[in-house]
């Protein structure tokens, strides 16, 4: 009875290794070939383990492509999308989980219905307007587009936590003198706080890896985003394997690392989230 | 209800209404209009042309294809999202320690930037020197031109698809499963019911909603879809692995044919639309 029950668990737990290999086995490719030499890059069968690894990629990627240059057009404009969106966001999500107005219904689910509209459907006219403004290949360009991905999701969120918080404290506030852009500010900010963080943290997720936009509006490195720069490096005729394996990497660490410290509030965000709506 | 409280709430909301009027509704009232009319490769002069887009893209091979792929593509990914995260959530389920470490290595694929994935894959699926290329062979599949066989491309790319996404489903899933009282089980459990029985007539039955939604949610965002089929093959070999989504890029940006390009998108628009409508009313039920 013991051995079996034991076996049980040990299968179980074989299953669940399965699923995380699946998952976790091109991350770890990709790691492991950033920092493989070149000669060890092309072999037949391919070396598992770098047994001399080397930061030659990285220091390839850096210093001789435009790499930085594209990590710092991703970071200049999905942090700017993102204040941007919860700021408009958290006043909108506010109005809607606190105030009753004509239409407050009707509005509230048109937005969480523009979700649904495929990109494709405004890049064309986007395009359009954009070049006759001469805004094309500039920041705004990114980030006056990007806030249709981020500020529908960041409204929605922001109004579900809000309307979920008992409006006693603010209405205290108030009756103590407080306005009510000092109550948000002052009471329901602060106790929202890890709510707002989750919620910028998504934002910045979707405005990070953006691509469609990117790819149609900008066309110098100057503006470019890390998502375009890579697909640059391997569209190339003779691809430089380690060198993208080095970029890939480095374009996924601003996420990476906040994931894996961060990732019980993560997962158990998640769940909590979609059980109550 | 005070005046004070009712024009206030409507000042907080002002402008995110304004900034999606201007970023959302005006670009798709333009979009329906431009798609009336026809570019010139100087794009300030528009020629109307009443329904003559729409009327040649039923006759246009390269339209007709990638909405064949799309639908494909789709319907594809998401079966085995769902199946896979699914499966995924339900062997968690089971764990009794370390649940939230599994499922954050689990969750990787959908951290990870799509550019990343789609470059790391593109690298396993090299016909000389990709990992999965030498892995595959070992089993006795020696196909080698993942994604330069026209048959291949645009399932390779799906695979990409299915590994970045059906994590989500596994979060969403596991978290639907929580919600099924354990009473219901233990009751089964006293009546005689296996696991098949179970699985069958509690957990699917519970699980209607949360699928329906996922379902609905993954099967838009697969619609969407344009970086990995941009990055990995641009369509090719050929045309063989092109979806709308390219397709509306190619025909806006390198043909120029803003009007055709629009209407395409406005078909993929309705497409969509008119599934959502059809679906979600079939299998969401109302909590009674």
């Amino acid at each position: 009875m013991y051995s079996g029950k034991l076996l049980q668990k040990i299968a179980k737990y074989a299953l669940a290794c399965i699923f995380v290999v699946f998952s976790v086995f091109p991350f770890v490719w990709m790691v492991s070939s950033s920092i493989k030499p070149q000669a060890r890059m092309y072999t037949i069968p391919p070396q598992w383990i770098p047994l001399s690894p080397t930061l030659e990629h990285y220091r390839f990627s850096l210093f001789e492509t435009s790499l930085l240059r594209f990590f710092f057009n991703s970071l200049f404009v999905a942090s700017v999308t993102t204040i941007v969106s919860i700021a408009l966001a958290v006043f909108a999500g506010y109005g809607f989980a606190r105030s009753r107005f004509r239409g407050r219904d009707v509005i509230a689910i048109s937005i969480l219905f523009s979700q649904m509209l495929p990109a494709a459907v405004i890049v064309v006219p986007l395009y359009v307007v954009l070049l006759k403004v001469q805004l094309l290949d500039t920041y705004p360009s990114l980030i006056i587009t990007y806030l249709f991905y981020t500020l529908p999701l960041c409204t929605w969120m922001l109004r579900g936590f809000f309307a979920n918080i008992p409006s006693e404290l603010e209405d205290a506030a108030m009756i103590d003198g407080c306005t009510r852009i000092g109550a948000l500010v002052k009471v329901l900010i602060p106790i929202s706080a890890p709510a707002i963080a989750a919620t910028a943290t998504y934002a910045f997720i979707v405005a990070w890896q953006e691509f469609l936009f990117a790819l149609c509006f900008t066309t110098s490195p100057k503006v470019q985003t890390l998502p375009i720069g890579i697909a640059g490096f391997i569209g190339q005729f003779n691809v430089n394997w380690g060198g993208v394996m080095a970029s890939s990497t480095i374009a996924s660490l601003p996420i990476l690392i906040p994931f894996m410290i961060f990732y019980r509030r993560f997962v158990e965000g998640f769940a909590e989230g979609a059980v109550t709506g | 209800m005070s005046k004070r409280r009712y024009s206030q709430g409507v000042l907080f909301v002002l402008p995110v209404i304004t900034v999606m009027i201007v970023i959302i509704a005006f670009p798709l009232l333009y979009n329906i209009y431009l798609s009336f009319h026809q570019s010139s490769i100087y794009t300030a002069v528009l020629k109307y042309v009443g329904m003559k887009n729409f009327v040649s893209l039923i006759s246009d091979d390269l339209f007709i294809g990638a909405l064949k792929n799309t639908i494909i593509w789709a319907f594809g990914s998401v079966f085995f999202q769902v199946t896979l995260g699914f499966a995924a959530a339900l062997v968690v389920q089971n764990i009794y320690a370390g649940k939230r470490i599994f499922q954050a290595l689990i969750l990787i694929p959908w951290i990870m930037p799509g550019i990343a994935a789609a470059a790391i894959w593109k690298w396993m699926y090299h016909p000389d020197f990709g990992a999965l290329t030498y892995l595959v062979a070992m089993i006795g599949f020696t196909d080698r031109l993942w994604l330069g066989d026209p048959q291949l491309a645009l399932y390779s790319v799906m695979v990409v698809n299915i590994w970045k996404m059906y994590p989500f489903a596994m979060l969403m899933l596991f978290a639907g499963l929580r919600a099924i009282p354990k009473s219901l089980y233990e009751a089964a459990v006293i009546d005689g019911a296996n696991s098949y029985h179970t699985f069958m007539n509690i957990t699917l039955p519970m699980m209607r909603n949360v699928l329906a939604i996922l379902t609905l949610l993954l099967i838009i965002w697969a619609f969407n879809s344009f970086t990995f089929i941009f990055a990995m093959t641009h369509g090719g070999p050929g045309s063989s692995s092109e979806i709308l989504g390219l397709r509306i890029y190619k025909d806006a940006l390198k043909n120029m044919m803003f009007g055709k390009a629009a209407a395409e998108a406005l078909i993929l628009f309705v497409m969509m639309l008119v599934f959502s409508v059809v679906y979600l009313p079939l299998i969401y039920r109302q909590e009674k």
